[in-house]
């Protein structure tokens, strides 16, 4: 799955440690995500979706 | 909720705290275990070990609901392999013992098991690295401890040498043993690696 993670989290101006602690995960889970080595679940996806105020296909999209 | 953050500092303080107890168990059992007359206590205090073993695992499950989907994910998937290899393992190695192979017991297993789970993990924590580009400050980590641990050992046996007493090996191997998690609770507790 492909996703937007990584440009929404630098247009924030926010390291993956920052986007860590405000999703509750770990640094290495924003790595993952941002990589496409993990697709994560529905209620991770929503928390994303929320923190960015963007519907959750705004953020993923099927690869 | 507990920040994910705070994971692994937890479980080093619980998994090491129950790890103590076992030793303390394992080993005082033995020398306790000539002053007791009673069966029921010899019986007790000789399966006494058994408390810190679920005590481990008790702390393996909260560690596990502290973590993060991710690493959850992970932790399942090295279980899963650590699991197959042990299963292939043991059902091959039957038939080896009927070739004339040594006789295994259910320990064995374990042992089969969890340095599975351990190298899975590893590899796991590796590809991430990888992933990071941060390959080569790891495998400089990883240098840097195997050092530390060498020298701190060494340093140790050649006290013991010069003072005239004996170091056995697995005396050599408890040093090696506590100078690691030493490494490792400097690496969880720096702010720098406070991640699961």
């Amino acid at each position: 799955m492909l996703n937007s993670l990584r440009d929404l989290r630098a247009e924030r101006g926010w390291s993956q440690a920052d986007l860590a602690d405000k999703l509750n995960v770990s640094r290495q889970t924003v790595n993952a995500l941002e990589t496409g080595r993990y697709d994560p679940s529905l209620p991770l996806a929503f928390a994303i979706a929320k923190l960015f105020k963007l519907k959750i296909e705004d953020i993923f999209q099927s690869g | 909720m507990a920040p994910v953050s705070q994971a692994p500092r937890r479980y080093f303080i619980e998994f090491n705290a129950a790890m103590l107890l076992y030793i303390a168990a394992a080993v005082g059992r033995k020398f306790v275990i000539h002053y007791v007359d009673d069966p029921t206590l010899k019986t007790l205090i000789l399966i006494s070990p058994i408390v810190p073993v679920l005590l481990t695992a008790w702390a393996v499950v909260r560690f596990y609901k502290r973590m993060d989907e991710y690493h959850r994910m992970q932790l399942l998937e090295a279980l899963a392999v650590s699991a197959g290899v042990t299963a292939v393992v043991s059902a091959s190695w039957s038939f080896l013992e009927d070739a004339g192979f040594p006789h295994l017991q259910m320990i064995d297993a374990l042992m089969v098991m969890m340095l599975t789970w351990g190298a899975v993990a590893l590899y796991m924590g590796w590809k991430d690295k990888v992933s990071e580009g941060r390959a080569l400050s790891a495998l400089k980590s990883v240098a840097a401890t195997l050092v530390y641990v060498a020298v701190g050992t060494a340093t140790y046996a050649l006290i013991m040498s010069w003072a005239g007493l004996q170091h056995p090996w697995y005396v050599l191997a408890l040093v090696a043993t506590v100078l690691f998690i030493a490494r490792m609770g400097f690496f969880i507790f720096s702010k720098k690696s406070a991640s699961c």
